[in-house]
Formats: structure tokens, C-alpha cells, sequence
């Protein structure tokens, strides 16, 4: 026998659409159940049995009608429907008239996995081998038959109109449906839902006329007084249980009691007065129809025999909707209604009825397709075994997860940890990355795979993202590493460390390209080893952590102890530290790695991140070490750049041409990031420094370089605050014995330098240079931030990017840059306060003509406003100069105990 | 580690990280910028970038290039795809001799 995989017998004719030859009722006509067409009542087809495939014509076993027609499947030969006349004749035909001695004795229908349908069917279905199964149709066929007989002489009587679902919870039978659910009558529903809104009546919707509705009530009433109860009336076993439930067989039970949810008198589904919420719940007892409960998958039917508690079991699959389920029924209730209700009132009553039952049908309509559409899906169900599905799982989420997600993933890595941290500075991808909680990654394998299989749960994700604006798609599952072709294997080569060899002797004219590229070496070479430890700081063996395996004696592995773990790392750690200091300090040539990483910004850069990880008496090492070669900076070195630039004749003696505005442009950002990057560790190394450090640091400073050019530097000066401060904090906690004489000594070497330490007072053409040459709007930021600090709160500060398209004011910014006299006066104000009184006198000497020129600047600040074009950004640099000037000078007059305001000038 | 800063010539590129760099890609275009990433493909991002088209005038019956003229533009960020890229060098620096 052909069982497919849904375990019904494959040959047996299948469901056709009714007829379309039914007429409509006339209008104001009650459809008679003869007369009714199946077009006008989802019910009505049923009911007449020339219009339908009867249930006893297919002997028993009409396969899930789909509305759907592409779905269903028509087998018409000859043009005709399928029919079969007699076990395994299948001959195309008019229908036969029904049979009663064809219905046969409540035999299972399809397979033998059916529920038993009456008592005492287990047996009966135990005892059949599959060869018996066409026997047993037949004789389900001629239950059938006689179901349908019954159904149908009971009927003629009654008014036609499909009972509804919303009547009283009660099991009690409604009218029609104790005649018409004699045992063994399924009822036979259509598969093809009628058009909804079309009624017996004359309305749409097919409300009836009130007459039309209270002539029916009456007769209901008669007939429900007429029948007995249901279960008096109900003894033999009901083949129709066994039937597929999507035929909208007879809600009964063994026991003869409604069930909930079948078929009602004509055929509909739902008897009468079944409360809502039943519908599409299958009774214990129904069978399983065309849909195979899933327990079944894999392989072929069973033929074994369905335990009753199969039955049990089938109502949880059963809950969407009996497959197929036949056009859902359009019911009214029975009514509630007395005869004395108003007519408003029953009208209201009969279209309540009807938009529920509409929003039934149309639930039920869904659930058919929906059930249609799962049968499609699981056709192919049950092919592989679940080792084989884990298998390949295991193969897809291996190539998500990785050992190390810092290496591998490390741009993603950071993204996500910058976005997490929008308040971190993000000054580069290599901002130290502090892993939140967000970010997937750092953890272990074990937890990874967590993530990846609850994500890919959560939100089934698309093969292919696209982006808006991107052009194509982004295919998301890409392997991450190419196939290497090229086996370059590394450090095998001579020329290598013959060529590092030599790149290690650098020439020491610190302008030059050997020189450029080693300290690009420097840098990157540091950049290594600090993103190695901080990766190890990171990844700390703890309690919970993943252990690494170890070998044995015996050659098994076991996983190490977190002692062993620990122990490990902290060797890893301590090996990576000192190759750290050791390329920290290897000198290239006669260059020194201090000077060498910080020429370049990317080394200016890494400094804060190197220095954190020191320990404190490498950090104190490195510090001297700076100190030491402080001229040998970049930033101090090329000091001189601005005043070149902007006034090349004051240097007569000078070969070198005039530099470019690249070159000063230059030169400005790096001692912008040198002032961003390095000073701030250096300040907080030296403001926690005791005494000897500072006096160390004091000594080198003086001892190795000359202060003057120091001091023409901003970063230069910058360092020298920071020193003499320090040194006079702790001087004045009698700390610092020692201070004072070195005080002098920094003093007299000093003296008579001071004014050489001023910037320009402004950079002519500038606007004219910048208009050829774009500025980097980062670059304009950075100044503007640097001159913020001395610019009067208030001033407008245009935005950078606006900055760089407008060279004008863009040379305005600049300008205010290197003309920002800041340090100079912070610098003077440090000495002051060390100095003893004639010193004093000494350095307002010195700079009278510079404090002067503030003080006449800012007192003349206020007509400059006045007289400011306010459009104007040449006008308003004036201004914002000269305010500036006057707070400047005062910080130096501050601490000498004077103010600009008792200056005249 | 540290003796291992360029073992490969792909470590080259590391150098110039962070750095001016000039980008030769294919459809005669030239980038300067500054490198912000790679990767092994030569995907890069670049920064503050001048693209530097050279379009040729073509006479059409000979196919024969009558001109050419370059056309620039700038941008500010800039995410190149490696399969274009036909080199990468280090923008020549101000300061060298």
C-alpha cells in the first residue's frame, strides 16, 4: 500500500473543489439545504450531496482539501474526479448515490496510526496488517454512507443557515447537530471556501430578513426540543473520529459527546454552540488526518500500532487548525433571542454574529494555508540526523570564534569597545581598548560559542547586508583569513638581520630619511610590544578562565592548574616586560630610542600607553632619559621654524631657504601632540616625584642641554615650568635644600635670554599660503583647543571643517597659535615665585618692554572691540590678541604681587 | 619580537602607519593621504586625502590621447579597496634632506 509520508494511502482519490454549478438563493429565499449552493454558505456545500464529493464516494478517505488550488492535487483522469467504486478500483465517474451497507463498521481510516475511533478499535487496528487496510475503508465507507443518510433525512427540515460557534459553551447539542451526527458521519466539508459574505439571506453577509430569522428560530426551538440529548441518541463508535478532522468530521467522542470543535450538523465544522475559543482544537479523540504528527518524522509511516495516548498527544499539534479544514463555518447562534426582542436588537445581535463569524472564518482560512504551507516545508523533513546537523553547526561556529578576537578581530574589537565608551578618548583605532560588557570577545572559547549560538537564535540574520549608499551587498559569511599561497617564512633570511644590522647605525642628522624610518621602526617595534602586554594584562589567568593543555609524561595532555596558569603568565608577562625596557633603550647608532620614537607623532603617541606600563623606576629612568636629551627633540629642535617662516630676513645668516607651509605646519602639529601625548604623563610623574628625582631631573637638564634653546621652544618651556614649580612646591616644605642654589645656577644661565623665548607677534601672508594649501581640519581643532585656554571665554569659535575650506580664517587660527605668548609669561610667573627680590627686579627688567606692550595691548582691547567689524576675522584676531595679551602679562604680574592695572601705558 | 618589526615586506606598510603616505591605484589614480589602516588585502583607510585623477582626452577615430589634465579632489575619510591598489609609499617628508 502507498503510504506517503503523511500515512495516508496515496491512491486513494483525493479532494476536489465542489462544483461551481450551485445557484445562489434567491433573495429573500431560506436556502434549503438542497438548494443551497456551495458557493453562498461554507456549509451549504456539504449539506448537498450533489454538489460535494461525498465522504462515503471516496470510501472513506478524502485527503486534506486545500483551498488553495495550487496546492491540492486534482486527480482527474479522464477529466473526471477520481472516484472509487469498489477497494482499489479507482474508476472516474459520476459519484455514486450513497450506500448504506457501504458504510463500513467505524474501520480506520488510512493507516493503522490512526486513534481509535470507537471503543474497541484498538483491537481492530491492532489486529490489521496494512493489506487490511482497504477492508477496512470500505467498511468506513459504508459507516459513512449511513452517517450521511441520516444526516441528510434529518436536514430537510431544518433552515439552512450554519450554526454558530459563539452559542452557549454548553455540549448540548443545537439543533441540527444530534440528527446529523449519527456515529459515523463525517462531515464532508468542501475544500474550497466560499466567498465569504455571501448568507442564506438576502444581505451581505448574508443576514437574513428579521421574518426570515425568527422563522428559523422557531423551527430551531422545535427541533432542539425534539431531539434528545445527545448522548442518549448516540451509541455506536464513530467512524468520523478516525476521519481527518480537516473534513470537519462530527465533533463526537467515543463517548458521544460533542466535541468540541467538529463538524456540526451540515457538515460545518463546528457544531452549534461551540464557544470560539474551540475551534481548531482537536478533540482527544480525532485522527490524525493528512498530517503526520512530527514524532513520526523521520522514515517511513509507521505501521506499528498509534498507542491511544497518541490520541492524546495529537491535540497539541493539532491546535493551529485541523489541516484542510474545511471553509470555516459562518454561524449563528442559537438564538438567543425572544420573541419579544425589539427588531434593532436582533438585527444588532444577527451582525455582531456575522462579523465574528466572518473573523472566524477568515482565522480558520488562515490557519489552513498556514498548515498547507508547513506540509510543503516538511516534505523533505527528517533526512539528515541531528549528529549530522550538529556537525555542521560545530563547522560554522568554529569559524566565528577565535582563539584571540584582540588579534584576529581587533578593529571590531575596538569599535565596539569606542563605542561603548563614548566619553574615551578615541584618538586613534590604537586607543587602549577597555572591553565592556558589549563587546564580544576576550572571553573564553566556551563563552563565545554561547554568544554566537544565542545571537544566531535570537534574530535569524540575512546572508547579505547592504547598506544604504553602498553599491552591491556585503556578503556577511566570509572566511576571515585567505589561504596563504606564499609561504614567507619569517627571520630566515640573511639579508634581514644584515639590513636591520644596519639600519641600527643611523646616521645622526635627525632630518634625514634613514633617520625617519628608524624611528618608524622604533615606534612600530614599541607599538608591538606594548599591545603584546597589555594583551597579557588583559588576559589574566582567573578561576573561571580557560586553561591551556600541557603534556604529560605519559604523552596525554591535562589542562593546567590555575597555579601552573598563572605561573606561566606571569613568566610570559615578566619576558615581555624586559624585551620592552630593552628595546626602550637600545640606542640606534648614537641616537637615543627616547628621542628616536618621539620624533615621529606616532611614537608621540604610544608614549602615554608605554609609560602606564612601566614600572615606577623604569618610568623614573625613562623620565631622566628625556630630560637628558631634551634639545635633541624634535619639537625643540625645530623651534626656530615659525619665526623662519614668518619672517626669513631676520635670519640673514641662515643657508636653509625659507620652509614650506607644509613644513610649519608640520612642525605646529607635532608640538601639538607632543604637548597633548607626552607632557601630561611627565607632569604627573613630576608633580608625585620626590626631591632627588626632581633634582636629578634638574641636573640632567642643565647639565646635557642648553636651557636657551630649551626655552625657545614652547615644549621646552613647557618642561622647565613644570620643574621649577615643582622644585619650589617642595622648597617651600623644606624638602628641597638644594633648590636654591640650582635655582641660580638655572638663573644666571637664563639671564638676558628672556625676550628670545617670545613668539612672533604675527605671520604675515599666511592667509595667501593657506588658500593654495589645504589644512587639516584636525590640525585647526587641535590649535583652536591650545588657544582656548587663553582666548576669552565667548568668542565664537567656528568649527574646524568650516575652518579648513575658509583659508582666511583658517590663517586666523594659526595665527593666534603662534602668536599665543602663554608659556613664556607661565614660565616667568614659575620663576618669580622662586626668585628672591632683586631676581625679580632683574627678570621685570628684562621683559619691561614685552609687559608693557601686553598691558597697552589689553588696555586698548576695549576700543579695538568698539572699532571691530564684526564680520571681519582679521579685526577680530586684533581682538581677541590684544584681551589676550592682558591676561597673559598678568599671570606673570600676579605673581609678582602686581596687576596690569596699575601699569600705565 | 622587536627584531621581527619588518620580517615581512608587508611589515613595510606597518612603518608608514599613521603617516603620509601616496597611493598609486589602478584607472591612473594617485591618493595622498594619511594611512589609517590596512589589512592583508590592502584595504586602507585613508585620511585627509588628495585623489588625483589623470583623465586623457581621447581622440576618437585614432584613439589616440590628444591631453590629459588631472583633476583633485580631497576627502576627508577614505576606505580604499586593496584590489585597486598598485602601491603604497611613503609621502616624501618636509623635513628630509
Amino acid at each position: 500500500m502507498a503510504s506517503s509520508f503523511f500515512g495516508f494511502d496515496s491512491r486513494l482519490p483525493r479532494d476536489r473543489a465542489p462544483s461551481l454549478t450551485a445557484t445562489t438563493a434567491a433573495p429573500g429565499r431560506i436556502a434549503s439545504p438542497n438548494h443551497s449552493a456551495p458557493g453562498t454558505a461554507p456549509w451549504a456545500g456539504a449539506a448537498d450531496p450533489r454538489n460535494v464529493i461525498s465522504f462515503h464516494e471516496l470510501e472513506g478517505l478524502p485527503a486534506a482539501p486545500v483551498e488553495d488550488d495550487r496546492l491540492a492535487h486534482h486527480d482527474m483522469p479522464f477529466g473526471l474526479p477520481l472516484h472509487r467504486t469498489a477497494p482499489g478500483n479507482l474508476s472516474g465517474g459520476a459519484p455514486r448515490t450513497p450506500r448504506r451497507e457501504d458504510a463500513p463498521a467505524m474501520a480506520p481510516w488510512g493507516t493503522p496510526t490512526r486513534p481509535p475511533a470507537f471503543p474497541g478499535q484498538q483491537e481492530h487496528i491492532l489486529a490489521d496488517s496494512m493489506g487490511q487496510v482497504s477492508l477496512e475503508q470500505d467498511a468506513f465507507s459504508k459507516a459513512l454512507g449511513r452517517l450521511e443518510a441520516a444526516r441528510r433525512a434529518s436536514q430537510s427540515h431544518l433552515p439552512h443557515y450554519p450554526p454558530s460557534p459563539l452559542a452557549s459553551a454548553s455540549p448540548a447539542p443545537t439543533t441540527s447537530s444530534p440528527a446529523a451526527q449519527q456515529p459515523g458521519a463525517p462531515q464532508f466539508v468542501p475544500g474550497r471556501t466560499p466567498p465569504p459574505g455571501m448568507g442564506p439571506g438576502p444581505y451581505p453577509g448574508g443576514a437574513m430578513s428579521l421574518a426570515e430569522l425568527e422563522a428559523q428560530l422557531m423551527q430551531q426551538r422545535q427541533h432542539q426540543q425534539q431531539q434528545p440529548p445527545p448522548g442518549a441518541a448516540r451509541s455506536s463508535p464513530l467512524p468520523h473520529t478516525s476521519a481527518p478532522p480537516m473534513m470537519g468530521a462530527p465533533a463526537i467522542s467515543p463517548d458521544g459527546q460533542l466535541l468540541p470543535g467538529l463538524a456540526g450538523p451540515d457538515g460545518s465544522p463546528f457544531p452549534m454552540g461551540m464557544p470560539p475559543h474551540m475551534m481548531g482544537m482537536m478533540p482527544p479523540g480525532m485522527g490524525m488526518g493528512m498530517m503526520m504528527p512530527p514524532p513520526h518524522f523521520p522514515g517511513a509511516p509507521h505501521f506499528a500500532v498509534p498507542p491511544p495516548h497518541m490520541a492524546r498527544d495529537m491535540p497539541p499539534h493539532f491546535a493551529g487548525m485541523p489541516p484542510g479544514m474545511g471553509p470555516p463555518p459562518m454561524m449563528f447562534p442559537p438564538p438567543d433571542v425572544h420573541p419579544s426582542m425589539s427588531l434593532d436588537e436582533v438585527e444588532r445581535v444577527m451582525l455582531e454574529q456575522q462579523v465574528q463569524a466572518r473573523m472566524q472564518q477568515q482565522m480558520a482560512m488562515k490557519r489552513a494555508r498556514r498548515d498547507a504551507r508547513m506540509r510543503e516545508l516538511s516534505k523533505y523533513n527528517g533526512i539528515m540526523t541531528q549528529y549530522e546537523k550538529d556537525q555542521i553547526a560545530r563547522i560554522q561556529i568554529s569559524q566565528l570564534v577565535t582563539a584571540d578576537p584582540m588579534k584576529e578581530d581587533f578593529y571590531y574589537q575596538v569599535y565596539s569597545s569606542l563605542r561603548g565608551n563614548p566619553t574615551t578618548e578615541a584618538s586613534a583605532k590604537r586607543a587602549p581598548p577597555l572591553l565592556q560588557r558589549g563587546g564580544r570577545g576576550g572571553g573564553s572559547l566556551q563563552d563565545q560559542i554561547q554568544r554566537i549560538v544565542q545571537n544566531a537564535k535570537k534574530r535569524p540574520k540575512a546572508t547579505q547586508i547592504s547598506l544604504e549608499g553602498a553599491l552591491g551587498t556585503i556578503s556577511r559569511k566570509t572566511v576571515k583569513n585567505p589561504r596563504q599561497i606564499l609561504q614567507v617564512s619569517a627571520g630566515t633570511a640573511n639579508p634581514t638581520s644584515a639590513t636591520s644590522t644596519n639600519l641600527r647605525v643611523v646616521p645622526t642628522a635627525p632630518s634625514s630619511k634613514a633617520h625617519r624610518k628608524a624611528a618608524l621602526k622604533a615606534a612600530e617595534a614599541l607599538y608591538q610590544l606594548v599591545i603584546d602586554i597589555e594583551n597579557l594584562n588583559r588576559n589574566q589567568p582567573t578561576a573561571e578562565s580557560k586553561r591551556s593543555l600541557v603534556m604529560t609524561e605519559d604523552g596525554d595532555e591535562r589542562a593546567m592548574t590555575l597555579a601552573e596558569e598563572l605561573e606561566s603568565w606571569e613568566r610570559e608577562l615578566t619576558t615581555a616586560m624586559d624585551t620592552l625596557w630593552g628595546r626602550l633603550r637600545q640606542p640606534d647608532g648614537d641616537v637615543d630610542p627616547v628621542v628616536l620614537v618621539l620624533s615621529c607623532s606616532k611614537g608621540k603617541k604610544l608614549w602615554p600607553r608605554l609609560v602606564r606600563l612601566l614600572a615606577p623606576h623604569h618610568a623614573t629612568m625613562l623620565a631622566l632619559a628625556l630630560f637628558s636629551h631634551a634639545q635633541l627633540l624634535d619639537v625643540v629642535q625645530h623651534s626656530s621654524l615659525p619665526a623662519l617662516y614668518a619672517a626669513p630676513q631676520l635670519f640673514p645668516g641662515l643657508a636653509s631657504s625659507r620652509p614650506s607651509i607644509d613644513a610649519l605646519l608640520e612642525f605646529m602639529d607635532a608640538t601639538e601632540q607632543f604637548m597633548h601625548h607626552v607632557v601630561p604623563p611627565l607632569v604627573h610623574f613630576i608633580a608625585d616625584a620626590p626631591w632627588n628625582v626632581v633634582q636629578s631631573c634638574l641636573e640632567v637638564l642643565l647639565d646635557r642641554n642648553d636651557v636657551v634653546r630649551l626655552g625657545a621652544s614652547r615644549a621646552g618651556l613647557v618642561v622647565l615650568t613644570m620643574l621649577v614649580s615643582r622644585a619650589e612646591i617642595l622648597h617651600q616644605t623644606q624638602l628641597a635644600d638644594a633648590w636654591p642654589d640650582m635655582f641660580q645656577r638655572l638663573f644666571a644661565e637664563l639671564q638676558g635670554h628672556y625676550l628670545a623665548f617670545f613668539p612672533l607677534t604675527n605671520v604675515p601672508n599666511l592667509a595667501d599660503e593657506l588658500a593654495r594649501h589645504a589644512v587639516p581640519a584636525a590640525l585647526l581643532l587641535q590649535l583652536q583647543q591650545a588657544t582656548a585656554a587663553s582666548t576669552r571665554a565667548g568668542t565664537p569659535t567656528p568649527a574646524p571643517e568650516a575652518l579648513a575650506k575658509d583659508p582666511a580664517a583658517a590663517a586666523a587660527v594659526i595665527d593666534l597659535y603662534l602668536t599665543d605668548d602663554v608659556h613664556v609669561w607661565q614660565f616667568l610667573a614659575a620663576m618669580a615665585v622662586a626668585a628672591g627680590v632683586d631676581q625679580q627686579y632683574a627678570l621685570v627688567a628684562e621683559v619691561r618692554d614685552r609687559i608693557v606692550g601686553n598691558v597697552a595691548a589689553g588696555q586698548a582691547a576695549a576700543a579695538a572691540a568698539a572699532a571691530a567689524v564684526p564680520g571681519d576675522v582679521a579685526s577680530a584676531t586684533l581682538v581677541e590678541k590684544a584681551e589676550r595679551s592682558l591676561h597673559n602679562v598678568n599671570l606673570f604680574l600676579h605673581a609678582l604681587g602686581l596687576d596690569a592695572s596699575q601699569i600705565q601705558a | 619580537m622587536a627584531e621581527s618589526s619588518v620580517a615581512r615586506p608587508f611589515d613595510l606598510i606597518k612603518l608608514n602607519l599613521d603617516e603620509m603616505v601616496q597611493v598609486k591605484l589602478r584607472g591612473n589614480r594617485e591618493l595622498v593621504g594619511k594611512l589609517h589602516a590596512y589589512d592583508q588585502h590592502m584595504n586602507m583607510v585613508l585620511g585627509n586625502v588628495t585623489e588625483s585623477a589623470t583623465v586623457f582626452d581621447v581622440d576618437l577615430p585614432s584613439h589616440e590621447a590628444t591631453g590629459a589634465k588631472v583633476v583633485k579632489r580631497n576627502i576627508e575619510m577614505l576606505f580604499v579597496r586593496g584590489d585597486g591598489v598598485i602601491l603604497v609609499s611613503p609621502r616624501a617628508h618636509p623635513h628630509d634632506g
